[in-house]
């Protein structure tokens, strides 16, 4: 049996990293604003994806980004690709 | 709680937040606009300034729209940036440009109409229109579609055309972009005030 990516499977943190997969970097309002989660739900669930190497939290000084800028990494990228693949496989 | 959203729904979800402010179409339509006014009223003179002049306010879409964004709508609704348009992507937008030039050129009773290219470019808009009001279900687009479909109309019965002429259907495009935009803009401010 494949085993789904347990990080990525979690609705919420699926809902993040769709999000990110459509865009180059994006802020903590965006997110907040598209997933409907609330601000410390939608903290702890960056953090977890920001632990396991799938998100880079940073900061940018520019014009009305709020502060805090969020992308998808590579490895994250590919886990996300990798997750699309298996439960394509599944529901076939 | 998580919303329910596609896997492949990323991309469509950032445009359609980009869009919602309507800042883009109020700055695309202001350049198209003033691009049109200023291009008719060189068209009669030619020459290189009357070729070049009327290119000057596309510069502005570079400058105007990211500080527009940065001060009404990312405080609001967060900011995004989407990805650069790939070499495959960019090649196709420019496809029907070619197309146009081809067709003008390969059949000879298009070449004798002097509005040909005025009126291939306002099918070319409608399309463009068309086509992104159904692939980001963005329906608003209908309206610019329209005043460039109405546009092609008027242009090919009433002979329309001539020297410069092809800026004739940037005005009334663009007109229809700023409108469009305006009202949007009004929707989004009220949808959501400024925060404290």
């Amino acid at each position: 049996v494949t085993e789904l990516n347990r990080t990525i499977h979690e609705p919420a943190r699926l809902q993040i990293v769709i999000l990110l997969s459509g865009v180059k970097e994006a802020g903590f309002l965006y997110l907040l604003h598209e997933s409907g989660l609330t601000k410390g739900n939608l903290a702890s669930h960056l953090a977890k994806l920001e632990e396991v190497g799938y998100i880079e939290i940073g900061k940018s000084t520019g014009p009305g980004t709020g502060g805090t800028i969020i992308r998808l990494t590579p490895s994250g990228a590919r886990a996300f690709k990798e997750y699309k693949t298996t439960v394509r496989k599944l529901l076939e | 709680m998580a919303q329910a959203m596609g896997l492949d729904e990323g991309r469509r979800r950032a445009i359609l937040h980009d869009n919602e402010d309507g800042l883009g179409e109020i700055v695309l339509g202001s350049v198209m606009l003033l691009s049109g006014v200023i291009g008719i009223t060189l068209a009669t003179r030619g020459g290189f300034f009357g070729g070049i002049l009327p290119m000057a306010p596309f510069f502005g879409l570079l400058w105007a729209l990211k500080p527009l964004k940065a001060r009404i709508a990312f405080p609001r609704t967060g900011y995004v940036a989407l990805p650069e348009p790939s070499k495959r992507s960019r090649a196709i937008q420019m496809l029907p440009f070619f197309a146009i030039a081809i067709a003008t050129s390969a059949f000879p009773f298009l070449q004798h109409r002097a509005n040909a290219f005025p009126f291939g470019l306002s099918l070319l808009f409608t399309g463009i229109f068309i086509v992104g009001a159904f692939q980001y279900r963005m329906w608003h687009l209908f309206f610019p579609a329209c005043a460039a479909l109405g546009t092609a109309v008027w242009i090919w019965t009433l002979g329309v055309g001539g020297g410069g002429m092809i800026w004739l259907v940037f005005a009334p495009v663009g007109t229809a972009l700023l409108l469009s935009g305006a009202l949007r803009l009004v929707l989004f401010l009220r949808r959501y005030p400024k925060p404290a």
